[in-house]
């Protein structure tokens, strides 16, 4: 029941508009390709969409108990440069990461939500979907208000 | 979903390191005064507390089945005036209204889930009660895209 909620909220938040604005992917479809490289102060929603691409791998590893992808904060692991890619390939990759990322929470049992992975950290694999999701949800946010932002600018 | 379950996205909002980013206090407490108040555009911080507050003392009467007023999008009363808030009064403003949307979250009837809030309107109170703690992220995440801005600028 809690994979199931994880997956509507997530799926809602990026194909739909929830309550409190628009949902990610209807923000990005309205971009041009020069916005999506504009800065404000040493951010960019290019910027912003790799941080959200690298977090949702991270947390398909883990929850598929793989170690073989760690991010260390602050770092270009965190925030990968994207000042070369394409809208289309960056949307591509958020794509796949949805699918996947959707495609991994259909896979686990509720029992597995309670599970440490790595053991002895502090979050449990549930914690961590949830927490994707927020972190979305958070960045979404800020995707839009740097959108219009940008847009009081011109 | 269960008032604990919500109870506790609370808590993880308030705590310093959330898995989505800063907490409230961790994210506030390092801004000075003047950076509740410097515009980035047509945003301050100041304003997003005050959206932030107003919605959550409307959500909490609503959750506990009191009457509330309506508030208009994009209105005074959904954007209120915070331009001569203090930073202390801000901050403990966002404190009362965790506490109030602690007590409204256990006062709720969970057997309410399902249930419309207005018979024209599709929406469910589960619908309400997921939007509560996310629209406080979202705005969370605005706030700290405002602090970095003004720090970036301070050290250009």
């Amino acid at each position: 029941m809690l994979t199931n909620y994880l997956a509507t909220q997530t799926d809602r938040h990026f194909r739909a508009n929830p309550w409190h604005g628009f949902g990610l992917l209807n923000s990005l479809g309205k971009l041009t390709e020069k916005q999506w490289h504009r800065p404000l102060g040493h951010r960019t929603v290019a910027g912003l969409v790799g941080h959200l691409i690298a977090w949702r791998n991270f947390a398909i590893a883990r929850l598929d108990d793989r170690e073989d992808f760690s991010i260390e904060l602050h770092s270009a692991s965190d925030w990968p440069d994207c000042s070369r890619l394409k809208s289309k390939e960056l949307l591509q990759q958020l794509e796949d990461s949805q699918t996947a990322f959707l495609a991994r929470l259909e896979k686990l049992p509720e029992a597995e939500l309670h599970v440490h992975f790595p053991a002895g950290y502090a979050y449990s694999k549930g914690d961590l979907a949830l927490g994707v999701m927020q972190h979305d949800i958070y960045h979404t946010g800020q995707i839009n208000l740097l959108i219009s932002l940008l847009n009081d600018q011109r | 979903m269960t008032a604990e379950f919500y109870q506790e996205q609370y808590e993880v909002l308030h705590r310093p390191m959330p898995l989505f980013g800063s907490g409230v206090e961790e994210s506030l407490e390092p801004l000075t005064e003047g950076d509740f108040h410097a515009p980035v555009g047509h945003r301050t911080i100041a304003q997003l507390i005050g959206h932030l507050v107003a919605w959550r003392r409307n959500t909490a009467l609503r959750f506990r089945d009191q009457p509330r007023p309506k508030i208009e999008l994009n209105s005074p009363e959904d954007w209120p005036d915070y331009s001569a808030k203090t930073k202390g009064e801000m901050l403990a403003e966002l404190a009362e209204t965790k506490d109030e949307m602690l007590t409204a979250l256990s006062a709720f009837d969970y057997r309410k889930l399902n249930e419309k809030l207005h018979p024209d309107y599709y929406y469910r109170y589960h619908h309400a009660l997921d939007g509560a703690i996310q629209h406080d992220i979202y705005h969370l995440g605005q706030i700290n895209l405002l602090a970095a801005v003004l720090k970036h600028q301070r050290t250009k």
